[in-house]
């Protein structure tokens, strides 16, 4: 009989510090399956995969390959090994070529006596492209040309590009379009049809039930279990991964409720070239407006644009009648706008400082005794403002980046409500969290809104902002294409209707 | 809480140790000539200019920047203070303290409106400002007014630096431009969206670093007695190698302690005075420097990795990631 299963791994451990990330798992992967790998943050799914893909060493452990012993020393040593990864973070080299990203670790076969064959690269790079159906991409130019998403797809054919025995693909949709998780989806489908495995992480429960054959749900760096897709729910899925049931859904479930009449904020004319067209719209005081849209449709811009990060905009915004420069980010500070970008890593928090100061960041004003700042105030007030939205952490003095990605999100609000801003524009603010962070999150909107906080929610999670707005409101190529009120009938299909 | 282990200790104290083993290393070697009192003034005595130069640069670095013209600076204060001190003596002084201070704007100014990497900007600068005290030094070497002599005296030497270092610290501890200096060299794009003035704090930090260089050319005039083009031409060198033997991470940012500036310029000032005593050849004594140098920095290369190595990699990446 032929060798059914792919992978195997045999009691695998891994510790970081005092962190036991991954502790004692074995696990099958058949050949021609899509196995979805479920858990919170900082359940191990991430931990464990990189040590499949050689990104990572195991403590202890042994892993196969079609029942061939395998221990990847690093990336392109498990690329040849047939094992490839897509990352969570963007994860191109800049300053190179799209064809030379493409290759990187595999450049061997275009040397030529010791000459790199540009020629063939860009050749080779574009019958790659071609093939998954990517336009608009030049293989010759520099990778920092592209969006985001676009450097995804291409991460997506560097990953495909060997014929890998083993596809990974850890929490990519998140970043991608429609359009771009249709180019994923066919890749997924097509490696498996070619008789080889996938697995897929994604915090989308519902995307990883409907892509996957079978899902393994992790939970404290242990495996909990595996269960055929079919048949599962999303809040079955739940459970296993909080250990617990869970109660009702976790949006808000108000409807009809009336927001005050009093607009906090005013916006008229908002224009950035490319990316902004005459936006008006208002805020009202205690409302949750809802931003949506395709990733490419200035809804980002918008949020930078009231915070005063970019820097060509014109037009009006007026704050409880006063305009406000839209060109300053200490202006808009002082008004008390907070920003929650969706860049967590380099925009919103600086991961090489701790937790207190990127708390305190924010609130110098209050903490200064004229030109003195007491050591000891700063922590203790970090100390009472980490407590407010319970951050999993030590002390203060833990470093950002040892946090996960709830975690570090919880910091990030933690430092506008530490400073007392009353106009919050949160932009994905629930990207790539876990279950139980973001239901706090959602819990914390509420509340934000009952003590008469105005919310902007910028999203490109449908769900999430019929969930959570009171209004919504579509942009499409820079314009405003729809409005919604919240209801219960409201669905995704009429809020895409306006987005294409 | 955190435990300490005895190795992490051992670690985090290494420079500490090594300024003893050294001074140790060469009382023995010397029989004890390098211990007298004599020697340990001269060696403060040194140790002075370097110290208020690092000092000065320590901010700058913390903000994750580099001032290579402070060298270029200390001389052309110096040549100022020469100059005008035979018209006026408190006016030379504060003429000398103004020149650093617009030198330091103009650093800052340039790097931070024009967005131009800092070390490029103040290479620049140091050499516009070594071609300047050249031309200006070269008929006759000038002569600092013989009044100035008796402040080379430890009773003033030694509490001016004290107040500098109190005022510095006090600034790096207890102050917001402190804070934001830290910000800013661990995360500059995070900083800007948290509200700092990006800018003016980098336009404070090369003025700092000017002033307190202009300050060393002021020290440097009364210890030598005359303005020369080539004062302080190693200083950039010195002052970098002092703040990452100091402990400093070579691109700045939270981790930055103020023990840095203190403790690498007494332990450069060490090695020099020791290498001296023990009769090396200078053209050894060089070699022997940048041996040592080089072990201490990698005994510490762990917990100071430089900017560069931080870069993206597919690997530390991942175990970036994954630490979390």
């Amino acid at each position: 009989m032929e060798e059914q299963v792919m992978v195997h791994l045999q009691d695998l451990h891994k510790t970081f510090g005092s962190t036991k990330a991954v502790d004692g798992v074995s696990l099958d992967i058949d050949k021609g399956e899509i196995r979805g790998l479920v858990g919170e943050n900082g359940s191990g799914k991430s931990t464990l995969m990189c040590m499949v893909a050689g990104l990572l060493k195991p403590d202890s452990g042994s892993m196969t390959v079609e029942g061939q012993p395998y221990a990847p020393q690093h990336q392109a040593h498990a690329n040849d090994k047939g094992v490839s990864m897509i990352v969570q973070e963007v994860n191109t080299l800049a300053g190179m070529t799209v064809a030379e990203n493409i290759f990187v670790g595999h450049e061997q076969k275009f040397i030529n006596h010791g000459l790199r064959d540009l020629k063939a690269m860009f050749v080779e790079a574009k019958e790659y492209l071609e093939e998954m159906q990517i336009s608009g991409i030049n293989v010759k130019s520099d990778i920092d040309a592209y969006t985001l998403e676009q450097r995804k797809l291409i991460e997506l054919v560097r990953a495909a590009h060997i014929k890998p025995k083993l596809l990974i693909i850890d929490e990519t949709t998140t970043v991608l379009s429609q359009k771009g998780r249709a180019e994923l989806y066919k890749l997924i489908h097509k490696t498996k049809d070619s008789g080889n495995s996938v697995v897929f992480i994604s915090h989308d429960l519902r995307e990883v039930l409907d892509l996957c054959d079978s899902v393994t749900v992790m939970r404290d760096g242990q495996l909990v279990d595996t269960v055929s897709a079919r048949g599962m729910s999303e809040n079955d899925l739940k459970s296993l991964m909080v250990g617990r049931d869970l109660v009702g859904s976790y949006y808000r479930e108000d409807y009809g409720m009336l927001t005050s009449s009093e607009v906090v904020l005013e916006v008229r004319n908002l224009n950035c070239p490319g990316k902004l067209n005459d936006v008006s719209f208002e805020l009202y005081r205690g409302e949750i407006l809802g931003f949506g849209g395709l990733s490419e449709s200035g809804m980002h811009n918008l949020g930078k644009a009231l915070f005063g990060v970019e820097y060509n905009t014109t037009g009006s915004v007026t704050l409880e009648g006063e305009t406000i420069n839209i060109h300053s980010i200490k202006e808009a500070i002082k008004s008390g706008i907070g920003y929650v970008p969706k860049d967590r890593e380099h925009e919103a928090l600086i991961n090489n400082a701790d937790i207190l100061d990127n708390i305190c960041i924010t609130c110098m004003d209050q903490l200064q005794k004229g030109v003195y700042l007491s050591p000891i105030k700063k922590k203790n007030f970090a100390r009472e403002q980490a407590r407010r939205l319970n951050i999993k952490m030590n002390d203060v003095d833990q470093f950002v980046y040892t946090l996960s990605g709830g975690n570090k999100q919880k910091v990030t609000l933690t430092k506008w409500l530490a400073r007392g801003a009353n106009i919050f524009v949160l932009d994905s603010p629930t990207r790539g969290i876990d279950v139980m962070t973001k239901a706090m999150i959602y819990d914390l909107l509420t509340c934000m809104k009952n003590d008469g906080c105005s919310i902007i929610v910028i999203s490109e999670e449908l769900l999430e902002l019929i969930g959570v707005s009171d209004r919504i409101l579509i942009l499409k190529n820079g314009n405003i294409s729809g409005e919604f009120v919240r209801s219960k009938d409201l669905s995704e299909e009429d809020l895409v209707s306006c987005m294409i | 809480m955190k435990k300490e282990t005895l190795p992490k200790i051992l670690k985090s104290s290494a420079i500490l140790i090594g300024l003893i083993v050294l001074v140790v290393f060469f009382a023995i070697v010397t029989k004890g000539q390098s211990i007298t009192l004599r020697n340990l003034k001269l060696i403060l005595g040194q140790s002075i200019i370097l110290m208020l130069v690092s000092t000065g640069v320590f901010f700058v670095m913390t903000l994750g920047c580099m001032d290579f013209s402070v060298g270029a600076n200390l001389a052309l204060s110096c040549y100022v203070m020469a100059k005008v001190s035979t018209v006026n003596i408190p006016l030379g002084i504060i003429l000398t303290l103004v020149t650093g201070l617009i030198i330091g704007c103009w650093n800052g100014v340039i790097h931070a409106k024009l967005k131009l990497p800092s070390f490029l900007v103040t290479l620049s600068t140091m050499y516009i400002l070594n071609g300047l005290v050249i031309q200006l030094t070269a008929s006759e070497p000038v002569p600092v007014p013989f009044e100035l002599f008796k402040l080379d005296e430890f009773a003033f030497k030694i509490p001016l630096l004290f107040v500098v270092l109190f005022i510095a610290y006090y600034l790096f501890r207890y102050t917001r431009f402190g804070s934001d200096c830290r910000m800013i060299g661990a995360g500059e794009t995070a900083a800007i969206y948290s509200g700092i003035d990006v800018d003016k704090v980098k336009i404070q930090a090369f003025c700092i670093a000017g002033v307190l260089a202009s300050l060393a050319g002021f020290m440097n005039g009364i210890r030598t007695g005359a303005a020369s083009a080539n004062a302080g031409s190693d200083m950039p060198f010195n002052v970098l190698i002092a703040l990452v033997i100091g402990g400093l991470p070579s691109g700045g940012g939270a981790k930055s302690r103020f023990s840095a500036p203190v403790i690498g310029s007494i332990l450069i000032s060490v090695l020099s005075n020791g290498l001296v005593l023990i009769n090396l050849a200078p053209m050894v004594q060089n070699l022997v420097k940048g041996i040592i140098f080089i072990v201490l920095i990698i005994i510490m290369a762990e917990k100071q990795m430089p900017k560069f190595l931080h870069k993206k990699t597919i690997g530390v990446l991942a175990e970036e990631k994954l630490s979390q």
